[in-house]
C-alpha cells in the first residue's frame, strides 16, 4: 500500500514541479512580437471599409494583436481570412460575427451613374484607396481596378448616384473543384438529351 | 442516355487497395506454415482468433466514426495487422492476449489516429510492444521446436482459451516451454559461457542458426521475395535493413567471436525475416523517398542489432520498428528529391515568411 | 547512318495503347455540317476581335477576328456561308462558362477565297514568314495552343536545337502517326520553313517505336536533309515538352525558365503541316486532323474536320451508338476533360474524341484513404512526391504544396493511374493550383489596396502639415492684439503691414460669409432669433468693408502710420461679402435641403443646438456628410476673394 502511496506522492510532486516551471518560463520569455500587427495587417483584405468597428485594417490588426477584438470581425475577409488569423494566432477559428456584416459571394465594384454626378468630390474624400477618379465640378468615375468594394463613397453622395454591381466571373477564373474525398467517387452523372 | 462527367485520367491501372493487401496476407503463408510445422497449431489458433477481434473492432470503429463500413472492411487493412500480430506472439499465449492486442492495434494503433494511412506508428508493432510490457510472462514463454505433434490440435485450443487459470493448464504450459535461441544467447552470456559452447547445446540443433526459427525465416523470406516480385513492397527497405544488421553482426563478430553472434544468427533468428518484410515495408509508416527508405532499413537494422547485443529484449524488432517510425517524418524532410528543372533538392517546411 | 543517343526518362507508365481502331483507314474528310460555331479564343492569350458584321457572307479563308495583341493568333472562316451571330457559346472547355463565338451558317459551296502561297520559303525574310504564319492564325497544335509566330519569335535568342514532337504517348491519339503516315513530305517542308526561321544547328523529329510505318515514311523523307529521326522507347508521358527535350538532349530545362531561354523550341508534327500549307499554299489554318475512336463508334478514325464543327456532326458521322456510349473524352484518357455535351464546336487544339463504352472506361472505383505506397512518386517523369502533394492539397497547406513544386506537375496523370486507392490527384492538384492563384491574387489587391491607403493618408497628412506651417506662417507675421499704439508699431516693416491687413481682410470677410450662411440656414428652419442674426450679420459686414477699405488705402499710402493706422480698424473691421457668392451659396444648399429634408424629418433636431452652433463659424453637425459639405463650401468661399482680389 505504501508504495502506492509513494508513487502517487513522487509522481505529483513532478506534476507540480514541471508544471510550475512551466508557467514560470511562459511568463518570463514571453514573446514580444513587434511585427505581429503587421503580419496579422497583412492578412486582412485592405478594404478600409469599418464594418468591424474599428476605422480601418490597421487599427483592427492592432486591437487583434492587443486582444481587444475578436478575429471574427472582418465580413470582406470572410471565412479565409478567419482561418488564416486563428492559424497566425494558434487560437481556434470562429464563424463570422454577423453583427458586422455577411460575407458575400461574389466580389463587388462601386459604379457612378455618370448622368446624375454633380462633381461634388464627396466620394473621392471617403474613398480610402483613391480609386475615384475626379476633380470639383468634374466628371467623377470609379476606376473598377482599384475599387475594394467597401462601398464608404455610397453614403456621402448627395444625389444617391453610386451603385455597388456584382462583378462576374471570367473564364480565366474558373478552377477545378476539390475531390470530395473518402468513399465518394468522382464523378457526376448527367443526362444528355442532346445526342440522337 | 446518360454521360458521366470525371475527371482524368479516364484509365486507371488494375491496382487496388485490397488486391495488394490479399497479396500481403498470402505471403504470410510460408512462414505461417513452417511456423505451424515446427511449433504446433498455437499460431495458426492465434492469428485466426486475432482476425476475427480486428474484424469486429474495425466494424464497431466505422460506424462510430459514420464511414461506410463494408466499403472500408473491403481494403483488408485489419486483417493484415491482425496476421502480422498473431504471427509475432507465442504459439501457446492466451485468447485474451490476442484480443486485446488486437483491439489495442485497431482502435489505438489505427483509427485513434485517423484511420488507414494517417498512424504513425505500425499498429501490429504498437500492440506487441504494449503486451509485452504489460504481460512480461505470457509473451516470453515460447516453445521448443518439437514439431507439429508435441500438442495436439484440441489440446492446444484448450490450452489458449483456458486463460492460463486452471492449475493443470499452467503445469501443462510449464512443461512444454522453451526458451528461443536468442533467449539462450542472451542468458547464457550473461553467465560468461562463449558463444561456440552455446552454439553447441539445444535449441542451437539446427542447419544454420537456432532448430525451427531458421526455417520460420526462410519462409518469411520466401514469402517477401515473393512481395518484391510482385512489385506490392519496395525493395530497399528490406535490402537496407538485412544488409545494416549483417555488417554490424560481421564486424562485432570480427572483433570477438565468442561474445558476439554471427550474421546468419542474426538474420535467421527471432522476428528478423518478419520484421523485414512485413513490419518495416509496412508503406503507412515507412519512409516515403528512395533515399528515405535507404536511411529507414538501415537505421532500423542498426537498432535491432544494438537492442539484442546491448540491451534489455532478446528480441528487438518491434522495438526498433517503433522507433524509426517516429524518426519517419524527419527522413521525409531531409530526403526531398531533387524536382526537374531544379538545381537542388528543397528541405522542408515551406511555411511563407510573411 | 550512326544513332542518335536517346535518355532515359524517370518514371512514367505503359498504358494499353488502343491505336489500332484509328488506323484502320486513311484520313477521311467529313461532310459540310449545316452551320460552324468558331470559337474567338482557342490558345493562351486574349481572344480575337471580330471583324465582320452579322449578316456578311464571308468566304473559306477569310478572316473573321484579328487580335493587335502579341501573343494571339487571328481567326478564318473555315467555309463559306452568312454569319448569323457574334455572341457567347459554350465551347470545349472544362468548365460550363460561354466563350465569345461567331456563328457561320454555310452555303455548302465550300468557296475559297483568293489565296496565293510561295513554295520559295528560302528566299523570304524571316520576318516575313512570320508575318505570314501569325496571319495564317497557326497556334500549337499539340494541345496546348500557343500562337506559333510569338513562339518562333525567338528575338535574339539562339536556338540550338529544334525537336519535331511526333511522339503521340497518350494512348488512342493517332493524328500526328496518320499525317506522317501519309503526308511526309508535305511535314518535312513544314520543318524546313521553321529551321530557316530558326537557323538551329541541329533538327531531331521524335518518334515513339510504336509507330513504325510513320517511322519508315518519315525516314525516306528526312533524307539529305539534315533532319534526323530519332526513335525513342514507347513510354507515357515521353511526348511532354520537358520530358521530349530530355530524352532526346539530356538537357533539363530550368523550372523557372522559358524554354527557348534553353535553346531549344520544340514544334507538333501538326503545325509544322499547317505551317507547309500557310506558306506553300496560302492556306489559313481552317481544318485540322482529329482522331475519333472509343468503342461506341462504329466506324473510328482519323478525320480531317473544320475548325468550328459541332462535334455532334463528326461523331454522328463516325457512327456513334447512342445507346452504348459512356463517356466522351476531348484529348487523350490521361489528360483529357469528359464532356457532358455534343453541341460544343471544334477547336484548333481538339486532336482526339473518344466515346467510350461503360465496359471500355468503367465508371472511376470511390475514393479510398493514401496508404503511402509510394507508387505514384515511382512513376512520376518530374520527380514530385505527388504523395505529400495530396496531404497538402487535402488539408489545405498551400504554402508546402508550392514548396513541394507543385507548379512544376505537368498533370500527366501517371500518379492518379496507378494509385491503388483510386484517388484523383490530378483534380486535386489542379484545385490546389487553382487556389494558390487564387490567394496570390488576393493577396496582391490587398497589398495594393494597402499601399494606395497607405499613399492617401501620407497625401492627406502632408496637406495637412503644408497648411498648418502656412498658417502658422502667417500668425507669426501678425502681431498679439494689443491696443494700438504708434509706439508698439515696427515702423521698417511695411510689407508685413500689408500682409497682416490682408489677412484680416480675409478673416473678417469669412466671418461674415458665414453669419450670412448661418441667417439663411436660420431664415428656412424659422429659428426665433432671426432679429438678432440679422443684427449681427450687417455688423460683421460692415467691419469687413473697412477692413477691405483700410487695406487698399495701406496698399496706396503705404507709410507706417497710416499703415497702422489701417491695420488698426482692420483688426476689427469686416469685409462685405460679395453678393454673388452668396446666391451660390444658397442655391447649393437648395439642392442639398431636398435630401437633407428627408433625413432630418426622421431625425429629431432640437432647434436649441443647432442655433448655438450656427453663430460659430466651425459647425459642429450632428453628421459627418454635414460637416463634410459645410467644409467643402467653406474651402470653395474662400477661394472666392482670393479670386477677386488676384
Amino acid at each position: 500500500m505504501t508504495h502506492i502511496l509513494l508513487a502517487i506522492l513522487v509522481i505529483m510532486s513532478l506534476a507540480l514541479l514541471f508544471g510550475s516551471l512551466l508557467d514560470y518560463v511562459a511568463l518570463r520569455l514571453k514573446i514580444n512580437d513587434k511585427g505581429l500587427v503587421n503580419k496579422i495587417n497583412a492578412l486582412l483584405p485592405q478594404t478600409q471599409c469599418g464594418q468591424c468597428g474599428f476605422a480601418g485594417c490597421q487599427p483592427y490588426a492592432d486591437a487583434i494583436a492587443h486582444n481587444e477584438a475578436a478575429i471574427n470581425r472582418c465580413p470582406p475577409g470572410g471565412k479565409t481570412t478567419i482561418y488564416e488569423l486563428a492559424d497566425l494566432l494558434g487560437t481556434e477559428p470562429l464563424p463570422l460575427n454577423p453583427e458586422h456584416g455577411v460575407e458575400k459571394d461574389l466580389p463587388y465594384v462601386a459604379y457612378i451613374r455618370e448622368e446624375e454626378c454633380i462633381g461634388c468630390t464627396k466620394c473621392i474624400q471617403a474613398c480610402p484607396v483613391d480609386a475615384i477618379l475626379g476633380a470639383a465640378k468634374l466628371m467623377h468615375t470609379v476606376i473598377a481596378d482599384e475599387c475594394t468594394g467597401c462601398d464608404l463613397c455610397v453614403e456621402p453622395c448627395p444625389v444617391d448616384c453610386i451603385d455597388m454591381i456584382p462583378v462576374k466571373p471570367k473564364n480565366i477564373d474558373w478552377i477545378w473543384d476539390k475531390p470530395q474525398g473518402g468513399g465518394h467517387v468522382a464523378f457526376n452523372r448527367i443526362p444528355v438529351s442532346s445526342i440522337q | 442516355m446518360s454521360l458521366i462527367n470525371a475527371s482524368s485520367p479516364h484509365t486507371l491501372a488494375k491496382n487496388d487497395t485490397g488486391h495488394m493487401m490479399q497479396h500481403v496476407v498470402l505471403a504470410t503463408l510460408p512462414g505461417l506454415l513452417t511456423l505451424t510445422l515446427f511449433f504446433g497449431w498455437g499460431s495458426l489458433i492465434n492469428c485466426m482468433i486475432a482476425a476475427i477481434v480486428a474484424l469486429a473492432c474495425e466494424c464497431v470503429v466505422l460506424f462510430l466514426r459514420k464511414r461506410p463500413v463494408a466499403f472500408y472492411l473491403n481494403d483488408y487493412s485489419a486483417v493484415v495487422t491482425a496476421i502480422l500480430l498473431g504471427l509475432s506472439l507465442p504459439p501457446l499465449s492466451p485468447w485474451w492476449i490476442s484480443c486485446i492486442g488486437t483491439a489495442f492495434a485497431i482502435l489505438v494503433g489505427k483509427h485513434l489516429y485517423g484511420g488507414l494511412g494517417n498512424n504513425i506508428f505500425n499498429p501490429a508493432m504498437l500492440a506487441y510492444a504494449f503486451l509485452l510490457i504489460s504481460f512480461p510472462v505470457q509473451m516470453t514463454s515460447w516453445l521448443p521446436a518439437a514439431g507439429l505433434t508435441q500438442i495436439g490440435f484440441i489440446e492446444t485450443f484448450q490450452l489458449i482459451f483456458n486463460n492460463h487459470f486452471d492449475p493443470a493448464s499452467i503445469a501443462r504450459i510449464d512443461a512444454l516451454s522453451g526458451a528461443t535461441p536468442l533467449d539462450s544467447v542472451r542468458s547464457e552470456l550473461g553467465l560468461s559461457k562463449t558463444l561456440p559452447l552455446i552454439y553447441s547445446t539445444s535449441p542451437f540443433d539446427g542447419i544454420f542458426a537456432g532448430k525451427g526459427w531458421e526455417w520460420v525465416n526462410i519462409g518469411f523470406l520466401l514469402g517477401g521475395l515473393y512481395l518484391i516480385f510482385k512489385g506490392i513492397i519496395h525493395w530497399q527497405i528490406p535490402l537496407a535493413l538485412l544488409l545494416t544488421l549483417a555488417t554490424w553482426a560481421f564486424l562485432f563478430m570480427g572483433y570477438d567471436s565468442d561474445r558476439y553472434a554471427s550474421p546468419i544468427f542474426h538474420l535467421l533468428s527471432g522476428g528478423t525475416m518478419l520484421g523485414a518484410f512485413f513490419i518495416a515495408t509496412d508503406p503507412v509508416t515507412a519512409a516515403t523517398s528512395a533515399v528515405g527508405r535507404w536511411i529507414y532499413g538501415a537505421f532500423i537494422g542498426l537498432t535491432i542489432y544494438i537492442i539484442r547485443t546491448f540491451g534489455g529484449y532478446p528480441d528487438a524488432v518491434a522495438f526498433a520498428v517503433l522507433l524509426m517510425n517516429l524518426a519517419v517524418p524527419t527522413i521525409d524532410y531531409y530526403t526531398q528529391p531533387r524536382t526537374y528543372g531544379h538545381k537542388e533538392a528543397k528541405f522542408g517546411r515551406g511555411k511563407r515568411e510573411r | 547512318m550512326t544513332k542518335h543517343r536517346v535518355w532515359h526518362l524517370r518514371g512514367g507508365i505503359y498504358p494499353p495503347e488502343n491505336k489500332a481502331q484509328s488506323l484502320q483507314q486513311p484520313i477521311r474528310s467529313m461532310p459540310l455540317p449545316a452551320q460552324l460555331i468558331v470559337p474567338l479564343q482557342q490558345y493562351i492569350g486574349s481572344p480575337a476581335i471580330p471583324c465582320v458584321s452579322i449578316g456578311q457572307y464571308v468566304f473559306k479563308g477569310q478572316l473573321i477576328a484579328n487580335s493587335p495583341q502579341a501573343i494571339s493568333a487571328p481567326v478564318h472562316a473555315p467555309s463559306s456561308g452568312i454569319i448569323t451571330q457574334i455572341g457567347q457559346h459554350p465551347v470545349i472547355h472544362p468548365s460550363p462558362l460561354e466563350q465569345p463565338c461567331i456563328t457561320i451558317d454555310l452555303d455548302g459551296k465550300d468557296t475559297w477565297i483568293a489565296h496565293q502561297g510561295s513554295p520559295d520559303y528560302a528566299g523570304q525574310s524571316q520576318d516575313d514568314l512570320l508575318l505570314r504564319i501569325r496571319a495564317a492564325g497557326i497556334i500549337g497544335l499539340g494541345g496546348a495552343g500557343f500562337p506559333t509566330a510569338a513562339k518562333l519569335h525567338t528575338s535574339g535568342q539562339k536556338i540550338k536545337t529544334l525537336i519535331i514532337n511526333g511522339a503521340e504517348c497518350e494512348p488512342y491519339i493517332t493524328t500526328d502517326d496518320i499525317l506522317m503516315r501519309e503526308r511526309a513530305a508535305d511535314i518535312v517542308t513544314g520543318i524546313q520553313v521553321i529551321a530557316h526561321i530558326l537557323q538551329p544547328e541541329e533538327i531531331f523529329i521524335g518518334i515513339e517505336d510504336n509507330k513504325t510505318a510513320a517511322i519508315t515514311q518519315m525516314e525516306q523523307a528526312t533524307l539529305d536533309t539534315g533532319i534526323e529521326v530519332v526513335v525513342i522507347p514507347t513510354q507515357y508521358p515521353s511526348g511532354g515538352e520537358r520530358q521530349l527535350i530530355k530524352i532526346l538532349t539530356g538537357k533539363e530545362v530550368p523550372a523557372d525558365n522559358l524554354i527557348a531561354q534553353s535553346g531549344v523550341i520544340v514544334q507538333n508534327i501538326g503545325t509544322a503541316y499547317s505551317i507547309f500549307e500557310a506558306i506553300v499554299h496560302g492556306k489559313p489554318l481552317i481544318s485540322r486532323v482529329t482522331t475519333l475512336s472509343g468503342q461506341a463508334l462504329g466506324t473510328p478514325g482519323n478525320v480531317e474536320a473544320l475548325i468550328g464543327t459541332p462535334i455532334k456532326h463528326l461523331l454522328h458521322h463516325a457512327g456513334l451508338d447512342t445507346q452504348q456510349v459512356f463517356r466522351i473524352i476531348v484529348g487523350g484518357p490521361m489528360m483529357g476533360f469528359s464532356l457532358i455535351s455534343t453541341e460544343l464546336p471544334l477547336s484548333k487544339t481538339t486532336n482526339c474524341l473518344i466515346a467510350a463504352t461503360r465496359d471500355e472506361m468503367p465508371p472511376p472505383p470511390p475514393e479510398q484513404d493514401c496508404i503511402r505506397c509510394g507508387l505514384c512518386a515511382d512513376v512520376c517523369p518530374v520527380t514530385l512526391l505527388p504523395q505529400q502533394l495530396y496531404f497538402f492539397s487535402k488539408s489545405q497547406e498551400l504554402d508546402k504544396a508550392e514548396q513541394h513544386n507543385i507548379f512544376d506537375c505537368i498533370e500527366c496523370g501517371a500518379c492518379a493511374y496507378v494509385c491503388p486507392s483510386h484517388i484523383p490527384l490530378v483534380q486535386y492538384y489542379r484545385h490546389t493550383k487553382g487556389s494558390i492563384e487564387i490567394q496570390n491574387n488576393k493577396e496582391n489587391k490587398s497589398g495594393h489596396a494597402r499601399r494606395r491607403f497607405e499613399n492617401r493618408n501620407a497625401r492627406l497628412q502632408q496637406e495637412e502639415n503644408d497648411k498648418i506651417a502656412k498658417r502658422q506662417a502667417r500668425i507669426n507675421t501678425v502681431t498679439v492684439i494689443a491696443p494700438v499704439t504708434n509706439q508698439t508699431l515696427s515702423a521698417e516693416n511695411n510689407a508685413m503691414e500689408i500682409a497682416r491687413l490682408k489677412t484680416a481682410a480675409a478673416t473678417s470677410a469669412k466671418l461674415a460669409v458665414d453669419a450670412k450662411k448661418a441667417l439663411i440656414q436660420a431664415e428656412r428652419k424659422q429659428a426665433q432669433n432671426l432679429d438678432s442674426l440679422r443684427e449681427q450679420v450687417e455688423t460683421l459686414q460692415k467691419n469687413a468693408e473697412q477692413a477691405r477699405q483700410q487695406l487698399l488705402k495701406a496698399q496706396e499710402t503705404e507709410t507706417p502710420s497710416e499703415a497702422a493706422a489701417a491695420s488698426h480698424s482692420a483688426n476689427t473691421a469686416t469685409l462685405a461679402a460679395p453678393q454673388t457668392s452668396a446666391d451660390k451659396i444658397a442655391a447649393a444648399l437648395a439642392r442639398n435641403e431636398a435630401r437633407k429634408i428627408q433625413q432630418e424629418r426622421a431625425r429629431a433636431v432640437t432647434s436649441n443646438s443647432t442655433e448655438s452652433t450656427l453663430a460659430h463659424p466651425d459647425l459642429t453637425a450632428p453628421n459627418t456628410a454635414e460637416k463634410a459639405s459645410s467644409t467643402t463650401e467653406k474651402t470653395q468661399n474662400t477661394r472666392h476673394p482670393s479670386h477677386k482680389d488676384s
